[in-house]
């Protein structure tokens, strides 16, 4: 009986610990394990569903629960540790740096070398910015796979609503100033009032990283990093400037007033949707999440969502248009006992015919192969001047991204929502508290 | 005065009183409630109604958008509530099954070390949850368990607090049916068996209950340990979906906080005897 | 009758060995997940991790020294302080007056139901459920709080946005939540007390506010040690709400301790210094527990006399 008894425990124990394990693989065909984020899990397994189709390689998609990108460098970390990593991975620009100073990730350069032939075409495609995006140490560790721009989407209806037609000089336009962005933002918040009713807003100024304050800093000519990533920037005249506009901006009644500072509260695109807000930074995925939520009232009407928005270049303090960037990668780690698999669906995310057929079926980003943006821009739903989309390459920069990327998003941020609440002891310079300076100094000591 | 005019006294100021206290009464219990009042009928509210700058107390239109954009995600949300249920399940049983028998080995039997082990098991009272987190956290690295349901489940199966108050209740019981079982030749075990286990069906029942309630909103272990989409619980994926269906649309993220609260009112008002019972055991006999 | 004495004694000796069956699982759990970090949490406390390294690199008291010197980790104290004692305070003592109100004034099966329920709700609903709630209800901009504000035609309150006032919204989201336990706590103590006394204070012509301090206030304080412990435990411990409604905001001053060692483990990954962090939670909790009992103890032991 007693036997009975702690065999029933035992197997208890056993059965819970069980509870929600994996089932084994059979050895027969190779299964990939490639993690993405969670929201383009679905989108994923569809997508290269043609994949295991053509090549017999299965890929287990997984979804990694981030909204920031140290929280995901967090994640690997993690499974680096229990010896859980995965495959590969869909990296980007800001996380790959700190993958490659780890040795997470295998180099792609005798691969590239090997199959120059096959995906030449495919190359021939990308803009030379977008195909070198991921050396790091003279080493190449992936393709391109898609790459992604902070652009501010304008709300017409708000613009007309306020007297701003397009033949004002204001108006949104290639060049456009940072004095042409606050003249419409004070038009459009003219009329509010304080305990108003349906108050409309120029633009909501968001504790955000990629789209907030790099787009911000690099409009104003500057950035957190110099050129080079190895010194810290963000205490230098265009950045305090670029910090002062914004804090004026949002606490100053003369400016345009914004919406509540996104920093946890409701999200934007409702009020986008609702005639709102003017200006909002987002993003080419968003055209198609504006598409799906009906920017109007009857869903059908293309040409009505042509008339609601359109896109533009951040304003800036000298007429020069700048845009910032971050590319994606696939990131093959080196504990993966499938690397040549690996390569085959790196190549695959990378190649023509992946990003012509599925990229601008479902939008993930903007594709790098140019032929697929062509294809793209197309679709009726795509901005009137949603060509800024492919000219911004020009101009564009690749954000910093060193290898210790997360621990100064981390403290950037930190100091932002600080100086924007008027928080205490937070300033743009000065003797004491937490100043650009000292914010400078700190970020130099995680490069 | 007399007594009389006393009482007179007395009877004047009790009406204007009792209004005030009335007043007062139903004051709280809306302030009381008023939140989940909010909650329920802003899922029920179209999206211009919500974002109107004058908001409405009563809705003026009743829409279920915010319930149909929830279902649609089904696939995400569905998998987050099941996982949820299992943990809400299995956690409160097995917790039962561990900690009932030390429960009644503290109140009932003798044996070398009770004192030592008793004290040892309330000191963990003491511990406030950081004090482990960090180490269980590395522990569940190191067995290859984070982001599976295992790891959760087996941080949430010893409580002190359980085996606490089951023991008081064991207390408290009479000693004569054991005595009765003893006579009949039951040895220690068999009278648990038959004795014991039977007569704490109330208290099994109460640890159960508030158990369910405690995993069911549980956050910061789930938060830590099921990351991945598969594994996700209600609390922790709540904030995950705001971030992707909230974008559009708050009123689905109330519909979706509407319907993780559903389980837990459903056990509220049948248990509602049990849970208070439970919690006022914990209470007094301390 | 000898032959029941004789077996008593024998039970006395006599070891229930089974007792141990019983007890290892629970011990076994015990000592994995509850003793074991415990004592490893102390021993990281002396070391350099980052969670990922293989070797963990040893420095001594250098965490503490450093934790000491952090502005932040003052600063954090102070906030966690001035949150602990508001919310015990309204807690616990709103718990006991509202349980007094009810016990006193609301008669009849329904009523006493509905407020019962009423007051207790918060506490089956999940922390981050009402968090959540609390973040729509009291949105700046789309809040039915500040609507309410503005249908008056008075200045909307940045409740969540404002620096100053983003924890008095939290403390009150907390208490929302948890002062139905100490209501329910009080109100059954309340009802065990012996319907003689108030008898007797009926007949003395006792007013209600002489009854509250003479006869129900002392005659629940046995409760009140367990009352104040078990809210300041909870309290100080606070995570959930500055999770969610607090992060990314202040620039991080208005963080509480228990959302500071999370941070700093799984964020900075400053795993010794997260340990450090969790010794001094330990500490002060410990303290801070052993002196309440103590004061209260003595308190109530005089009223008794």
């Amino acid at each position: 009986m007693k036997n009975k008894i702690k065999l029933l425990g035992l197997s208890l124990f056993v059965v819970s610990s069980l509870a929600g394990c994996n089932t084994n693989k059979d050895d027969g065909d190779v299964e990939l394990v490639y993690w993405c984020f969670n929201d383009q899990v679905a989108s994923f397994e569809r997508r290269l569903e043609p994949f295991t189709e053509k090549t017999g390689i299965k890929v287990r998609v997984e979804g990694i629960r981030a909204s920031t990108w140290a929280e995901t460098t967090q994640e690997i970390s993690t499974a680096a540790y229990s010896g859980t990593l995965p495959d590969c991975a869909d990296m980007a620009s800001e996380s790959m740096a700190t993958l490659v100073s780890s040795n997470l990730v295998s180099p792609i350069d005798e691969y590239v070398t090997r199959d120059a032939g096959e995906i030449a075409d495919s190359v021939a495609e990308m803009d030379p910015k977008l195909y070198n995006a991921h050396i790091y140490n003279g080493k190449r560790y992936s393709l391109p796979t898609i790459w992604n721009a902070p652009i501010m989407f304008y709300n017409k209806n708000v613009l007309t609503k306020a007297g701003i037609t397009s033949s004002n000089e204001h108006y949104p336009h290639s060049g456009w100033t940072v004095e042409d962005f606050i003249y419409c933002c004070n038009q459009i918040t003219k009329n509010n009032t304080k305990t108003g009713a349906n108050n409309v807003y120029g633009c909501k100024i968001e504790n955000q990283y990629f789209y907030s304050i790099e787009p911000w800093l690099n409009s104003f000519g500057t950035s957190i990093l110099n050129d080079t990533w190895t010194s810290s920037t963000i205490n230098s005249d265009a950045a305090k400037n670029c910090f002062q506009t914004l804090h004026d901006f949002l606490n100053n009644d003369d400016y345009s007033k914004v919406v509540s500072p996104a920093m946890g509260g409701t999200t934007s695109y409702e009020l986008f949707f609702s005639n709102r807000v003017g200006f909002m930074i987002l993003s080419l995925p968003y055209v198609y999440t504006l598409y799906n939520g009906g920017f109007n009232d009857s869903k059908d009407a293309i040409e009505k969502l042509h008339q609601g928005y359109d896109v533009i270049t951040f304003p800036s303090v000298d007429g020069i248009s700048r845009t910032l960037m971050g590319v994606g990668a696939t990131a093959i780690f080196k504990t993966s006992k499938h690397q040549e698999e690996c390569w085959q669906l790196a190549k695959y995310i990378s190649s023509k015919e992946f990003q012509d057929n599925e990229l601008t079926e479902t939008i993930w980003a903007i594709p790098s192969i140019k032929s697929s943006l062509d294809i793209l821009s197309q679709k009726p739903y795509y901005p009137k001047n949603g060509k800024i989309f492919y000219e911004a390459l020009e101009n564009s920069k690749i954000v910093p991204a060193p290898a210790n990327y997360s621990a100064i998003e981390l403290e950037v941020r930190k100091w932002f929502s600080g100086y924007l609440s008027n928080t205490s002891g937070f300033a743009l310079s000065g003797n004491k508290g937490n100043t650009l300076d000292t914010l400078a100094a700190t970020i130099n000591s995680y490069l | 005065m007399t007594k009389n005019s006393k009482l007179k006294l007395k009877k004047c100021n009790n009406t204007t009183l009792n209004v005030l206290r009335f007043i007062f009464g139903a004051l709280i219990c809306i302030v009381m409630l008023f939140p989940f009042y909010f909650m329920v009928i802003s899922s029920l509210k179209t999206m211009t109604e919500y974002t109107a700058a004058v908001p409405t107390l009563i809705p003026h239109e009743i829409s279920l958008d915010g319930y149909k954009l929830v279902f649609s995600n089904m696939e995400v949300f569905g998998k987050m509530f099941l996982n949820s249920l299992t943990l809400a399940i299995v956690i409160p049983v097995l917790q039962t099954i561990v900690c009932l028998p030390c429960a009644y080995a503290l109140a009932r039997l003798n044996f070398k070390g009770k004192q030592f082990i008793f004290i040892l098991l309330i000191c963990a009272m003491m511990f406030p949850g950081q004090l482990t987190i960090i180490q269980n956290f590395s522990t569940m690295v190191e067995l290859q368990l984070v982001n599976k349901l295992s790891s959760v489940i087996l941080l949430g199966i010893y409580s002190s607090g359980a085996i606490f108050m089951m023991r008081q209740y064991f207390i408290g019981l009479p000693k004569e049916l054991e005595e009765a079982a003893k006579m009949d030749g039951c040895n220690a075990f068999l009278s648990f068996i038959y004795v014991a286990a039977p007569i704490s069906l109330p208290i099994v029942s109460t640890n159960l209950v508030l158990c369910f309630n405690g995993v069911w909103g549980d956050f910061f272990g789930p938060m830590l340990l099921l990351k991945k989409r598969e594994v996700m619980t209600l609390p922790v994926g709540m904030k995950y979906i705001m971030g992707q269906l909230g974008s559009t649309t708050p009123t689905a993220n109330l519909a979706a906080l509407t319907v993780m609260c559903i389980p837990v009112i459903i056990f509220f008002f049948i248990f509602r005897k049990k849970l208070i019972g439970g919690i006022a055991n914990t209470g007094i006999k301390m | 009758m000898f032959k029941k004495t004789n077996a008593r004694i024998k039970d006395y000796q006599k070891n229930d060995n089974v007792a141990y069956l019983f007890v290892l699982p629970a011990l076994v759990f015990f000592l994995a997940f509850v003793l074991y970090p415990a004592i490893s949490t102390f021993r990281l406390a002396f070391f350099d991790w980052d969670f990922l390294s293989e070797y963990k690199t040893y420095v001594g008291f250098d965490n503490f020294i450093r934790l000491f010197q952090m502005n932040e980790f003052y600063m954090v104290l102070g906030n966690t302080a001035l949150y602990t004692f508001i919310t015990v305070i309204l807690k616990v003592f709103g718990g006991v007056l509202l349980a007094n109100f009810v016990f006193t004034h609301v008669k009849g099966k329904v009523k006493s139901f509905i407020v019962e329920s009423a007051l207790f709700m918060p506490i089956v609903i999940p922390m981050s459920v009402i968090a959540m709630i609390f973040n729509s209800m009291f949105d700046t901009d789309y809040g039915i709080v500040n609507g309410i504000i503005k249908a008056f035609n008075s200045t909307p309150v940045g409740w969540l946005t404002d620096v100053d006032i983003a924890l008095y919204t939290i403390m009150f989201l907390d208490v929302f939540k948890g002062i139905g336990f100490f209501f329910m706590i009080s109100l059954i103590a309340m009802r065990n007390i012996p319907k003689t006394y108030y008898e007797a204070a009926d007949m003395d012509g006792a007013g209600s506010i002489r009854v509250f301090t003479n006869i129900t206030f002392p005659l629940i304080g046995n409760n009140l040690v367990y009352l104040l412990v078990t809210a300041f435990l909870s309290s100080f411990q606070v995570f959930e709400p500055i999770y969610l409604l607090l992060e990314g905001k202040f620039g991080d001053t208005k963080i509480t301790i228990s959302y500071m060692l999370w941070q700093k483990a799984f964020v900075y990954r400053d795993v010794g210094l997260a340990s450090t962090i969790a010794i001094v939670i330990f500490i002060i909790a410990l303290v801070v527990t052993l002196i309440q009992i103590f004061v209260t103890r003595k308190l109530t032991y005089n009223d008794e006399k």
